[in-house]
């Protein structure tokens, strides 16, 4: 559960000038209640997921995202963190009627690709949007495959192949599944909110071995480690109360993975839908509702460029589990501020985790996302 | 002596001694600087607010992919996107949009993909305007304008609008303001953005695009990417970075705006006159003055600086006001000016005046200067005058008088160095040595003015004396014993008539071989096209549907479906087009360099070969029986031209088809118009109504007969000179200033002369007389000089100028009408002068008259 589709977009104040294109973009990705999704299938609750299907396209849900994440390390130890996400947003359908332009949209592309540099405490991101009119972006409803002009993401069996690059940065990576998908949610659907189809599929492949190069700033190392890759698909999951939300992806060394959102209401408080999932060294995925599991956010950085206001070190505590961690920001500045773009802000960047488990010591990395957080929120219009 | 002070004495005095000739001579400077600045401000407006269009339309973009208006195919850019050094390749669907309902309004539309803009181009919304949502951008109807336009059309979000694209009237929603920056300020705010979808189905491109907009990386030069990208395009289309455009548009406009420059520098010209003649009066009515000066000893250097000073100081105050005066003129002339040019070359939308201040200080510069310059000689002549000289009188008209053979010697040579100016070629496509030929002309027969004068005095003199008028007798002794005074002045007027009637002929030589052209090769009854095609780059065709329908009407005996897409040819821009040469050869009739046009369009039909204008064969050197490289879809082909057509429509040159082969070539068997030819006996007005009736109701198709036609041809025509007939009588109204400059002198001078005749008994009306007389004299002698000069000056503007710049070939046609007209008005100009000198001549007391020591 992760993407730009929560409550992040949002328009420019009064009297500031607004980019159509991006503007535009925005409003894809805002919760409607118009007709318009209704076109689209509804995330209900007895979805059976099915491999390798369900890792292809789903072009009867109105939104779908593949998002990989992961730590790197080269030969000479350097370490990075790097985020490669392709995203998908089905347009109307009578917005196109029966026009017979190639360029008529069916389907907008978004793609992000992001790389930290652990040892510089530097951020780097860029970002794509195709409508994929003469192929140019797409991804296959057949096999994994998807693409925005020359970055891919191609699936064969457990092994995924990536490749992005952007200004003197590149990633060519191949990643292969050391545990089985791990769907989360119950009766195969994650639940954002109260209410029928307000919901979304979702699954992960929690923890992928990864080697290949990673070129920075023109410099090419090979690489390996390991990346977290999430699917999601749905059509109308979010309720416009809903202000943010906060995501944790995070690698235990114990050979566990942690996966847990809140979803941040008007009054500050969570949506009682927020749940996560504990993913056991062998494969097994166990449902954490909100019950299960506290977020406690401990230090704030103040983002210079936007004024946000982000926790950057959380006291993640399960009680019944027994999980006792403290997660803090690989460093404070990984924030996305594209109000000269998309005009979406918010802050996606690499952690570390240490703490206890059963009462012996346990750490790991992951990936941390926060919305909300740079302006009040403000639901389009 | 303190240079201040004799200024003082002599250049300051002179305003006050010589208030109107100052006040006249300020003015001829002020008009011909005025003008020559309006011109060229005008004309610089245009470029520069074209050249900014261009610029904003193309964004950020180094390079353009295009194929003019043929456009291509989209599928060519996926190929595109992955040439190695291409960083991003935006799709462009262009077209020119009338406003329906509101003639000669359009909108400049850009079919954009805004998801791949962002490298290119920045769309900003009005402040305070919601951002739009999906739906607004990619709906059916959707559109954005200028907050500009919308303003002064009171639209605004969800108002509809509604254009003329292709052969239809077509409703557009209007979802949101673009701010007014950037591109949102090219082309005045006529500027509109649809998605690229929309775009391509209402202005019927499904499949094709207009432009590939490219913005390049590191790898490897410009020239290095081009070439990349040639080896995956088609041979017909062209890469070109984007200021490439601006300079095609500078090259097709510039013929025009030299023409319109030179013929602002000829009103400049006469104004130099008059500076000329104002410092020659000037010198000689202060003869005593610098004998005392230089008694005093002022050097002779220093009486010439005198003298330069005040020419100058004249051409300052006059440029001054003229500079000033031009930005005004300027403003008028720009409608006119930019109204040519949607006309004729290309959509043009222009903010306003707005020159660079190089032009200002140029024009400044140029008048003063040039003031100076027309000053240095009479100021040297004032430099040579001896303190004793001084008190003679006559001792300067003696000089001329002994210069008048060398001056017509001087115009001799002159007038055959313009005859061999005609002779060579252009020079980079501008017909430089035919300006000079000019030139040389105007100057040459202003040479011949002095000894002209003597002549001309002393002949009508003798006449005179056997006819018994002594009054006749006194004005033509005027003529002749003040050459020096008045020939300038007769040049002056000379060169403006000659303009006059020169520019008369040529314009309507050339409206008759015009009119003798549509006559003979307009021959359809009725001609069909869609009314956006008005404007340049519209691009509208006729429905398929239409077209099939039309051939099965009644009362029809044959169609002409014509073709024509604007693109780069043989480094120009040229109209390639079709039609059927079958119904051409038999129903209609083109007017070829050589041979018959039935057979000479039946062999291109059957050769599958072209027949090309007579401009562009001029411009590629190319002639009957050589082969025309064109580079088409399937690569470069080599067509047979069958012959050489004469063609006034467009300057740009033309290369026509048929249509079977065009079909072949480009695949499109569609029509842009039908020119219908009736079956004998039937009704234009019934078949008309049968057509509109297949047109449907929501169609904007103009049905135009071919008297209609002829008469609108001609309508865009005359309007394309009306700047030039506008600098024409600026000219004229210089020299009026030159001759009431000179008359004004005259009488002054001769004060003491008046009042001796007065005194002997002349009446007023007498002396009124002798002054008229000799106003009529001159003026004489002015309309046969300018007959002269202007009939020699219409050949070289039609057999060189025009020519070379556009490569028309005009009929010459001399009209006694020109003759009336300019006889009337260098009678007419010479006598309005006189008047107030000679009111002054009349009214002059005796006593003080015979006291004036002149």
């Amino acid at each position: 559960m992760r993407g730009r589709d929560l409550g992040a977009p949002r328009r420019a104040s009064v009297g500031q000038r607004v980019k159509i294109g991006m503007a535009v973009t925005l409003s894809l990705l805002v919760p409607t209640s118009t007709p318009a999704a209704q076109a689209f299938r509804q995330a209900l609750p007895g979805y059976r997921f099915e491999f390798p299907r369900d890792h292809a396209s789903h072009p009867d849900f109105k939104t779908e995202w593949w998002y990989y994440s992961g730590h790197l390390r080269t030969e000479d130890g350097l370490r990075f963190g790097y985020q490669l996400t392709f995203f998908r947003v089905g347009v109307d359908p009578s917005l196109r009627g029966d026009s017979r332009s190639r360029w008529a949209v069916r389907d907008l592309h978004l793609a992000h690709f992001a790389v930290s540099d652990l040892q510089q405490r530097r951020f780097i991101y860029w970002e794509r949007r195709d409508r994929g009119a003469l192929g140019s972006a797409g991804a296959s409803s057949e096999t994994l495959k998807m693409w925005n002009g020359a970055w891919t993401a191609d699936g064969k069996g457990n092994t995924h192949r990536l490749t992005a690059a952007a200004e003197g940065h590149a990633i060519d990576l191949t990643l292969t599944a050391t545990k089985p998908p791990s769907i989360h949610g119950l009766s195969g659907v994650s639940q954002k909110a109260e209410g029928a189809g307000r919901a979304s599929h979702y699954y992960s492949l929690t923890r992928m071995a990864t080697e290949g190069t990673l070129t920075v700033a023109g410099k090419r190392y090979g690489v390996t480690g390991s990346t977290w890759m999430d699917h999601e698909f749905g059509s109308n999951q979010l309720t416009p109360s809903q202000v943010g939300w906060d995501w944790f992806a995070l690698q235990l060394d114990d050979g566990t993975e942690l996966m847990l959102y809140q979803l941040r209401q008007t009054d500050g408080s969570p949506d009682p839908h927020s749940s996560g999932s504990l993913i056991h060294p062998d494969g097994r995925v166990e449902h954490l509702s909100l019950r299960a599991f506290r977020l406690e956010p401990h230090e704030v950085w103040q983002s210079p460029k936007s004024g946000g206001r982000y926790p950057i070190r959380w006291r993640v505590w399960l009680p019944e589990r027994r999980i006792d961690l403290i997660v803090q920001a690989a460093f404070s500045d990984q924030e996305l501020d594209t109000r000269g773009s998309t005009q979406v802000i918010y802050w996606e960047g690499s952690v570390t985790a240490s703490g206890t488990a059963n009462g012996r010591p346990i750490s790991g990395v992951g990936y941390l996302e926060m919305t909300g957080y740079a302006e009040p929120f403000r639901q389009p219009l | 002596m303190r240079i201040w002070t004799v200024c003082r004495l002599t250049l300051v005095r002179n305003v006050r001694v010589n208030p109107v000739r100052v006040l006249v001579t300020v003015a001829g400077v002020a008009i011909g600087v005025a003008a020559f600045t309006a011109v060229r401000a005008a004309n610089e407006s245009v470029l520069r607010s074209f050249g900014r269009a261009i610029d904003v339309v193309a964004g950020k973009a180094t390079l353009q992919v295009s194929a003019g208006e043929l456009g291509f195919d989209e599928r060519l850019l996926p190929a595109v996107q992955r040439v190695n050094g291409v960083v991003a390749a935006a799709p462009i669907i262009q077209s020119v949009a009338p406003i329906a309902g509101r003639p000669g309004q359009a909108l400049l539309v850009l079919g954009v993909d805004l998801f791949a803009e962002d490298p290119f181009r920045e769309y900003r919304l009005a402040g305070g305007d919601r951002p739009p949502r999906l739906e607004d951008l990619l709906g059916p109807e959707a559109i954005f304008v200028t907050s500009a336009f919308a303003g002064e059309n009171r639209l605004q979000r969800g108002s509809s609008l509604w254009l003329l694209v292709g052969s239809k009237r077509q409703r557009f929603v209007v979802k949101g303001l673009l701010a007014s920056q950037g591109l949102a300020r090219a082309y005045d705010g006529n500027l509109a953005i649809l998605d690229i979808a929309t775009a391509q189905v209402a202005f019927d491109k499904v499949g094709r695009l207009d432009r590939i907009d490219l913005v390049t990386g590191e790898q490897g030069s410009l020239d290095e990417i081009r070439a990349r990208l040639a080896t995956v395009l088609p041979s017909h289309l062209t890469v070109q970075r984007p200021d490439r455009r601006n300079q095609q548009v500078e090259k097709m406009l510039r013929a025009f705006r030299l023409n319109l420059t030179a013929l602002s520098a000829i009103a400049l010209l006469v104004a130099l006159f008059l500076v000329y003649n104002a410092v020659s009066l000037s010198v000689l009515q202060r003869r005593r003055q610098i004998g005392i000066l230089r008694s005093l000893g002022l050097t002779r250097a220093g009486v010439a600086a005198l003298f330069a000073a005040e020419g100058a100081a004249l051409g300052l105050v006059g440029s001054l006001l003229g500079v000033g005066g031009g930005l005004l003129l300027g403003r008028a002339l720009l409608q006119s000016v930019s109204q040519t040019i949607s006309a004729l070359y290309a959509y043009l939308r222009v903010e306003g005046i707005e020159v660079a201040p190089g032009l200002l200080w140029f024009a400044l510069g140029l008048g003063t200067a040039g003031a100076l310059a027309a000053s240095l000689a009479p100021a040297y002549s004032a430099s040579r005058i001896g303190p004793k000289e001084a008190m003679h009188l006559g001792s300067f008209e003696r000089a001329w008088i002994r210069r008048s053979p060398l001056a017509l010697l001087l115009g001799l040579l002159l007038l055959v160095a313009s005859f061999l100016f005609t002779r060579p070629g252009p020079v980079g496509g501008t017909p430089l040595f035919g300006y000079l030929s000019l030139v040389c002309l105007i100057f040459g027969i202003a040479c011949f003015t002095p000894q002209l004068l003597r002549w001309a005095g002393a002949g009508l003199q003798a006449l005179c004396g056997n006819w018994r008028a002594p009054l006749l007798r006194l004005a033509t002794g005027n003529l002749s014993a003040h050459v020096g005074r008045n020939a300038v002045a007769v040049a002056a007027m000379m060169a403006a008539i000659a303009m006059l009637v020169g520019l008369t002929l040529m314009i309507g030589s050339f409206r008759r071989t015009v009119e003798l052209w549509v006559g003979q090769t307009i021959r359809a009854d009725l001609i069909v096209s869609p009314t956006a095609r008005y404007m340049k780059g519209s691009g509208a065709r006729l429905p398929d549907t239409f077209v099939e329908g039309a051939s099965g009407i009644g009362g029809i005996a044959a169609l002409d479906p014509f073709v024509g897409r604007r693109v780069e040819l043989l480094g120009q821009e040229a109209l390639l087009a079709s039609g059927d040469f079958e119904v051409v050869a038999r129903y209609g009739n083109l007017l070829f360099r050589r041979g018959d046009s039935a057979t000479i369009l039946r062999r291109a039909k059957v050769e599958r070969g072209v027949i090309i204008s007579e401009s562009l064969a001029l411009a590629g050197g190319l002639s009957e029986g050589d082969r025309l490289p064109l580079s088409v879809p399937s690569g470069l082909v080599e067509l047979p031209i069958a012959g050489v057509f004469y063609d006034y429509a467009t300057d740009g040159g033309k290369v026509v088809m048929d249509r079977t082969l065009w079909a072949q070539v480009w695949g499109d068997d569609g029509a842009d118009v039908l020119a219908i030819y009736l079956a004998p006996g039937s009704d234009e007005a019934t078949v008309r109504q049968r057509l509109e009736a297949l047109a449907g109701e929501d169609a904007a198709i103009s049905f135009t007969s071919s008297r209609a036609l002829k008469a609108k041809v001609l309508e865009i025509f005359d309007s394309t000179f009306v700047v030039a007939r506008a600098l024409e009588l600026i000219a004229i109204l210089v020299a009026v200033l030159g001759v009431f400059n000179v008359l004004w002198a005259s009488v002054l001078s001769r004060r003491r002369e008046i009042g001796i005749l007065r005194s002997v008994g002349a009446t007023r009306g007498q002396v009124a007389r002798i002054v008229l007389e000799e106003a009529g004299l001159l003026g004489l002698l002015v309309e046969v000089l300018g007959l002269l000069a202007g009939l020699c000056l219409s050949l070289i503007l039609i057999h060189v100028i025009n020519k070379q710049s556009f490569g028309w070939t005009i009929q010459f046609q001399f009209s006694w009408w020109v003759v009336i007209k300019s006889s009337i008005l260098a009678l007419g100009a010479a006598l309005l002068a006189s008047y107030l000198p000679a009111r002054r001549a009349a009214r002059m007391e005796i006593p003080a008259a015979v006291a004036y020591e002149g």
